[in-house]
């Protein structure tokens, strides 16, 4: 079967998915064509007929013709003129909003028949609407929508919504009819049978939710019972397998909630329903606040503002009644998997719902939570002024809790959170009477398939002929249509200056306000500079002056102050700055080596080889390419450098040293010699425990030396900082780290020797282990060999440097394992 | 936080951690979420970063378990 769907817009897919997806399962070829070009960003943000052509062979979408002559602008006329003389029914006597909607749209002339000629009487309105429908009748058929209609060639017509104002769906319906086609109109909401207009000429099939839209298709519309078919809400059908995507503590924790207390949904309306809300939802929240029980006066509340009326929410204050969360705050059409998870979460873990008249109070019910509402004095002509609101006060004993004002309201509250199970019932007998009208567990969408199918079997529709006043009437109407035309092509040029005006406005606001911001944060940048240049240059009077004022500014202050004072110096100063810290080049004569130099001490350490001619030896002579290295006391990497860039090849290097300051110096030098795939720093202490200690800083500048570990006094002087590290035995570093075992160790820890050797038992045991370069102080030198020497090493030379008036201050020993040992392992 | 169980597991504990879901189809932060359930925490506080509904998606959240 060829079905065609013609929508407003794409918005409308959502309504009606699942129905398509079961056309199209069904093997019918579905063509859904919408009347706006533009897809309805906002309601169908997914793109849904993209996605549903992806998935579908059988499913295609595009636009229809829209009629634009004389004629079609009649029409419509016509019928904006019989949708208000619905207005003045008896039915909505207590619907003055509806009515002066209705009112707007219709034509001065009409309205002026209606309130001072002959249609004043019910009567008189009754021959005038004969009268319109007569004319509306006469009008020929737009050809470009019989061609639509011809080349598409359906079984069935289906439309929706069909009773917008003027029904430009109208035409469709009739193109179809003149080809045979039969013709359905798909209701889609549950508000579109009262609140809109009427449905205009003969059509062969209306699909209603339930019982009481039936009644209002026959009684509002004039429709024959047997064309009426109640289907159940087919857009609801997915919300009775859902289930929650988070608990209700996550779920609290992400919309801002506590969860240790029940929280309120207020969900927002439309906004003809409610155009101005957050006054009244502050007075409710207000009220709530000052109610005798705690349940309420602590209760979470969480807003849910209503997608197309979000924008007042966006600066709404509710200051003072937390805790409140207004989520999400632009408002969001539950279409993708992400808005609808947490549209239905907000629902399934609220305690109720309040609201003033939405269609989410029904998509409540299914959950089976209880719905509240306050009879508003500002809200009165869209909640009892509209007819669909007493479908929620009525059906199967009503859905809602209804309350006059908040005392009331809260009042409710309380018992419906008592009584669960009463809301739950009354829930449920709305749904079976409303929603589910065939039972709880019957789906709504295979009825509504069924009865587009059993419209396609039918016979073919006999084509209506036209009239038999239509040839005079539409003599009579060619004045009206010259003027109509005349109209519209004045309302389009008026439309279209009006448009390219506001273009070029806003063009022209645009480019002057990206001027104006531009001029303002030049001149903010430069009055910026000026006065802090100035501001602070003034401080600089003198040194004392400066280091004063220093001190007593903040941190942000500080750091202002200081890119002022370096902005008051010349341009050459920041080339002297570089220079100082440019990398000078270590004495060494086998490699050029860098190093970073800031400090006194980091220079002393430029001159390391010349210091330590015995220890660059040893590299050379004993440490092969590939061999491991524990360089224990690396200070800034000297030795580290020298093992990784000799000739001959290079060693892997472990590098240990704890003083941060003196670590960040090493990391440096490994960048500036591109040596990170062969010096691993390793930033702990070594010691004879594995812990946490401090490590006593003799002095804070990188490359500084006899630091003392574990103890806060030197020998050396004074302590200045205590910097907490991390202490290691190297035997359970290396075996938490699975470090290579070392063929080589350098150990220069400036007093910490023996406890260092204590924790390394088995690295110095190891077979893999052939040499050991140690310096001490004098005496420890012999304690220090005793130990090595009970790990089968053996002192080979020593080296004992003298100070200035010839005491023995440091002893250099190096150990090796002998030649046996050494070439087994090698 | 794999290599923590026994940290995690300890006792009584709280997790303020920022989390990043690259798009819809990131189950990183919803991974870490389960994770952390299924050692007895709850999430209490989430705190986004930026607007809802975009991505990428940066929040903290705060686990305890008592």
């Amino acid at each position: 079967m060829r079905i065609l769907f013609v929508m407003r817009h794409s918005g409308y897919v959502r309504n009606f998915e699942s129905t398509l997806r079961m056309l199209c399962d069904r093997g019918h070829r579905v063509h859904v064509a919408f009347q706006n070009k533009a897809r309805h960003t906002l309601l169908d943000p997914v793109d849904t007929p993209r996605l549903l052509a992806g998935q579908y062979s059988n499913f295609s979408y595009g636009d229809i013709p829209a009629r634009t002559d004389g004629w079609g602008l009649l029409g419509r006329e016509l019928r904006l003129g019989l949708d208000y003389l619905r207005y003045l029914t008896p039915a909505y006597e207590d619907a003055p909003k509806l009515r002066e909607r209705a009112t707007r749209a219709v034509s001065p002339a009409l309205l002026a028949r209606v309130d001072r000629g002959f249609a004043k009487s019910p009567f008189g309105r009754r021959l005038l609407g004969a009268w319109l429908r007569a004319l509306e009748r006469s009008i020929p058929r737009a050809p470009e929508i019989d061609a639509f209609m011809a080349k598409r060639r359906p079984d069935v017509l289906a439309v929706t919504p069909l009773i917008e104002p003027g029904s430009p769906q109208s035409e469709f319906v009739r193109s179809a009819r003149a080809l045979g086609v039969r013709t359905a109109f798909c209701v889609a909401s549950w508000d579109n049978l009262t609140n809109k207009g009427l449905i205009h000429g003969p059509i062969d099939l209306v699909t209603v939710w339930n019982e009481p839209m039936k009644r209002e298709a026959i009684g509002l519309h004039g429709i024959r019972a047997d064309r009426v078919v109640v289907t159940g809400a087919a857009a609801f059908d997915h919300w009775f397998d859902w289930q929650p995507s988070s608990s209700r503590e996550t779920f609290c924790a992400r919309v801002g909630l506590p969860s240790d207390r029940p929280y309120f949904l207020y969900l927002c309306s439309s906004k003809f329903v409610a155009p101005e809300e957050v006054p009244f939802v502050r007075r409710w929240i207000h009220a709530m606040r000052q109610a005798p029980s705690a349940t309420f006066r602590d209760a979470g509340i969480l807003i849910r503002p209503h997608p197309q009326n979000a924008d007042q929410w966006r600066q709404a204050d509710l200051g003072g009644l937390d805790p409140v969360a207004v989520w999400p705050k632009a408002g969001a059409v539950p279409v993708d998997q992400n808005s609808r998870s947490d549209y239905f979460d907000s629902m399934f873990h609220c305690a109720g719902v309040v609201g003033v008249n939405t269609t989410a109070q029904i998509e409540t019910a299914i959950l089976g939570r209880p719905v509240f509402t306050v009879l508003a004095p500002e809200f009165r002509e869209t909640q009892e002024g509209t007819l669909h609101f007493r479908h929620l006060q009525q059906v199967n004993g009503g859905l809602l809790h209804v309350a006059r004002d908040f005392q009331e309201h809260l009042a409710q509250l309380g018992e419906a959170l008592g009584a669960t199970r009463e809301s739950d019932d009354r829930c449920r007998r709305f749904v079976e009477a409303f929603v589910r009208p065939y039972g709880m567990d019957v789906p709504a969408t295979p009825r509504l398939v069924e009865a587009l199918e059993a419209l396609g079997r039918e016979p073919a529709v006999r084509p209506p002929r036209d009239p038999i006043w239509a040839p005079i009437a539409r003599r009579r109407l060619a004045g009206r249509i010259s003027a109509l035309e005349r109209e519209a092509r004045t309302v389009a040029e008026y439309r279209a200056t009006r448009l390219a005006l506001r273009e070029a406005k806003r063009r022209a606001k645009d480019a002057d306000r990206r001027a104006r911001a531009a001029d303002r944060a030049r001149e903010e940048a430069e009055h910026r500079a000026r006065r802090e240049v100035s501001d602070e240059t003034k401080r600089l009077r003198t040194l004392p002056a400066l280091v004063a004022g220093f001190s007593r500014l903040g941190d942000v202050d500080r750091r202002s102050f200081l890119r002022a004072t370096f902005d008051s110096f010349p341009a050459s100063s920041y080339i002297e700055l570089h220079g100082a810290t440019k990398p000078r080049k270590l004495d060494y004569d086998g490699a050029d080596i860098f190093m970073r130099v800031m400090t006194d001490a980091e220079e002393f350490r430029l001159r390391a080889c010349g210091k330590e001619p015995f220890t660059v030896d040893w590299i050379h002579q004993r440490v092969c390419a590939g061999d491991v290295l524990y360089d224990i006391g690396a200070n800034v990497g000297a030795y580290s450098l020298v093992a990784a860039k000799k000739p001959g090849g290079a060693a892997r290097v472990f590098a240990f040293e704890p003083s941060y300051t003196t670590v960040a110096t090493l990391c440096a030098n490994i960048v500036l010699n591109d040596a990170a795939s062969l010096v691993t720093p390793v930033p702990v202490a070594l010691s004879d425990t594995t812990g946490m200690t401090v490590l006593g800083l003799r002095d804070l500048e990188p490359g500084a030396a006899r630091h003392s570990l574990g103890t806060h006094s030197s020998e050396d002087g004074p302590i200045r900082y205590d910097q907490p590290v991390m202490t290691f035995r190297l035997d359970d570093l290396i075996d938490m780290c699975r470090l290579p075992s070392a063929n080589h160790i350098k150990l220069d820890v400036d007093g910490g020797e023996l406890a260092v050797l204590e924790g390394a038992s088995r690295a110095l045991s190891s077979p893999a282990l052939r040499s050991v370069l140690v310096e001490v102080a004098t005496p420890l030198s012999g304690p220090v060999t005793r130990v090595l020497e009970g790990h089968g090493l053996r002192l080979e030379s020593k080296v004992a440097l003298t100070t200035k008036t010839g005491e023995q201050a440091v002893w250099y020993g190096l150990f090796v394992r002998d030649a046996a040992g050494d070439a087994a392992v090698r | 936080m794999a290599g923590a169980v026994q940290v995690l597991s300890g006792g009584p504990c709280e997790i303020y951690t920022e989390l990043v879901e690259t798009d819809a189809a990131d189950a990183h932060a919803r991974d870490a979420t389960a994770f952390l359930q299924k050692l007895g925490y709850r999430l209490v506080q989430v705190t986004e970063h930026r607007a809802p509904g975009t991505f990428p998606r940066v929040f903290d959240g705060l686990f305890v378990r008592s």
